[in-house]
């Protein structure tokens, strides 16, 4: 059941609806709701008007649900003539191999983050909310790196806003380093003996990162993407853990705080049987949903569905920017959908080359952002 | 073919016992042959049945991987297992197959697969893994038996030339030999009686 907003105003109350004023209409729809703390003064959205400008022409370029599907029904060949009707297959012309595939996308996403960058505002947040899960994954493969006592070349993505010579000599000496990547190495070195509490440790940070990032950007769309992020980064977490066997003490060390659900509260339930947790969570409604994909009989199903669902959990969530015309959630949403674009692209060309069947490679896609 | 011997007693009664002994060694040969290609049948039945379950395993478990590794980049994967957790220890033996040295692998995992990200990894991941670690003593197993096919068949290859080499060669030759020594001893002995009798008619007549 859902509560209703604490604050709410009624944006026609002051006399666009003469049914509302004569007291005719008792309450109002739902969409006409709104929060008041989310209220911003409208020159703070009008900053983003060029970016948004921009986006609402890249958008048309973007993959819709019809070209997946010819792209699911052509072979290797024949998806990469179809990819050529769009700017992405550009950067996917002549690739043979999941590498190639890989580099492509790379390239392509580079673009889409570099033609954003040029437009936002220079005090915005947002690029840095989408590339710092590059920095952090670099900064984690040089860890790991030096934790096996090899080079971390092979390792590093291409993505990141850091320079990776900066990374590699921040390793050793964390004061070179930006926060929180400084904090990050600076907590490793004080003693993370397994590779797997290094990455517990990592995307913590980078996690928290983002909602600091979202905070910071002052947008509660945002704010409220990267806590659901939280939230299924930790359900994820809570669902992987009791399928390996791991110890409460292990989830108390990996979860993150910031979500909607509180830590604490999952700790509770860590241990309890499937059942339990959805009937405890029910009053999330991602929550519920999610944990009830992850007791399906078909262990192919539940392994794929888990990521697809909460990405398009997220998707969700994007879409409903779809009315804001101006301000900073609609070049988020953007973002979004282009890194959402890249997975759906990369997985149905690896899908291609290893021959999975067109119903397994349905099966995996997510939600699009352009229908 | 003839064996070139002197045709005397000593050398029938030596190549009699030759003969007797190959017989033997040919019958124990042929039962060795025998029950070698009754284990080897049974390997390959064996092996079959066990290839077809790693095929099939094998399959899943890359159609899993293949499904997750489309979810993250090459470098996502390279880094989630930059730093194995999981020791393998395989300690390799001897055993004896109807007397042939074969090879035999047993191995223990210590450890889990914790050297990966569970937020940022996809979660057939875990799965995936699962099936690689089940897949790999299969494999070891699969590999044994197909090892100890390979060495029953050498092993089988000798023991049938020898049987043939026995029952084509040695024993017809020495029967042979045995028959020609028998039929020179015969003729030796029809001809000192020849002899004898010639000589006998001889004195006669002379007295």
């Amino acid at each position: 059941m859902s509560k209703a907003p604490k604050y709410h105003v009624n944006p026609i109350k002051s006399g666009a609806s003469p049914q509302f004023r004569e007291g005719r209409v008792k309450s109002l729809p739902d969409f006409l709701m709104i929060d008041l703390k989310r209220i911003k003064p409208f020159h703070n959205a009008v900053r983003y008007g060029y970016a948004v400008g921009r986006v609402r022409v890249l958008e048309t370029q973007m993959i819709n649900s019809q070209r997946v599907e010819r792209l699911i029904e052509a072979d290797f060949e024949n998806a990469l003539y179809i990819l050529d009707e769009i700017t992405m297959g550009e950067y996917l012309r002549g690739a043979s191999s999941a590498k190639e595939i890989d580099r492509g996308l790379t390239r392509y996403l580079r673009g889409v983050y570099s033609s954003i960058a040029q437009a936002l505002p220079v005090d915005s947040m947002l690029m840095e909310f989408f590339v710092c899960r590059y920095d952090f994954h670099n900064l984690k493969a040089i860890l790991k790196a030096m934790m096996e006592g090899g080079e971390p070349e092979g390792l590093l993505g291409g993505l990141g806003a850091i320079e990776v010579d900066l990374l590699r000599k921040g390793a050793s000496d964390p004061v070179a380093l930006p926060s929180p990547y400084k904090e990050t190495v600076q907590e490793f070195a004080v003693g993370v003996e397994s590779p797997q509490l290094l990455d517990t440790l990592v995307d913590k940070n980078y996690l928290s990162h983002r909602l600091f990032l979202a905070r910071r950007e002052g947008s509660p769309f945002i704010i409220d993407f990267a806590r659901a992020a939280i939230d299924l980064a930790n359900l994820k977490q809570v669902l992987r853990g009791r399928l390996l066997s791991k110890d409460k003490g292990f989830m108390e060390e990996s979860l993150v705080q910031g979500g909607f659900v509180p830590v604490g509260r999952l700790l509770d339930l860590y241990g309890d049987p499937v059942e339990v947790m959805i009937k405890k969570l029910e009053s999330n409604i991602y929550y519920s949903r999610l944990l009830a994909m992850t007791e399906s009989v078909d262990e192919a199903v539940r392994l794929t569905d888990f990521d697809r669902k909460s990405d398009d959990q997220l998707m969700e969530m994007v879409s409903a920017t779809k009315r804001i015309s101006v301000g900073a959630e609609p070049i988020f949403a953007y973002l979004r959908a282009g890194e959402n674009e890249v997975l759906m692209v990369r997985m149905i060309l690896i899908a291609k080359l290893n021959n999975i069947p067109p119903a397994s490679i349905e099966r995996m896609l997510r939600t699009l952002y352009i229908e | 073919m003839r064996i070139n011997v002197n045709p005397n007693r000593m050398e029938l009664l030596k190549l009699r016992r030759r003969t007797a002994i190959a017989k033997r060694g040919h019958k124990l040969l042929k039962d060795k042959l025998d029950e070698l290609m009754k284990r080897f049948m049974a390997l390959i039945r064996e092996s079959g049945s066990a290839r077809e379950k790693v095929e099939a395993k094998l399959q899943e478990a890359y159609t899993i991987f293949s499904i997750a590794r489309a979810e993250v980049t090459a470098e996502e994967v390279e880094e989630a297992f930059a730093v194995p957790s999981a020791v393998l220890d395989v300690e390799v033996g001897e055993k004896r197959i109807m007397g042939v040295k074969a090879p035999h692998f047993e191995i223990r995992f210590q450890g889990g697969y914790d050297c990966y990200s569970l937020t940022t990894t996809p979660m057939a991941f875990d799965a995936a893994l699962e099936h690689y670690r089940e897949l790999l003593p299969m494999m070891i197993e699969l590999g044994e038996k197909e090892n100890n096919i390979r060495l029953l068949a050498i092993e089988i290859e000798k023991t049938r030339r020898r049987v043939n080499a026995l029952e084509y060669v040695l024993i017809p030759s020495l029967e042979e030999t045995v028959v020609y020594i028998s039929m020179k001893l015969d003729e030796m002995e029809r001809s000192y009686r020849t002899q004898l009798m010639k000589i006998k008619s001889m004195q006669s007549a002379v007295s």
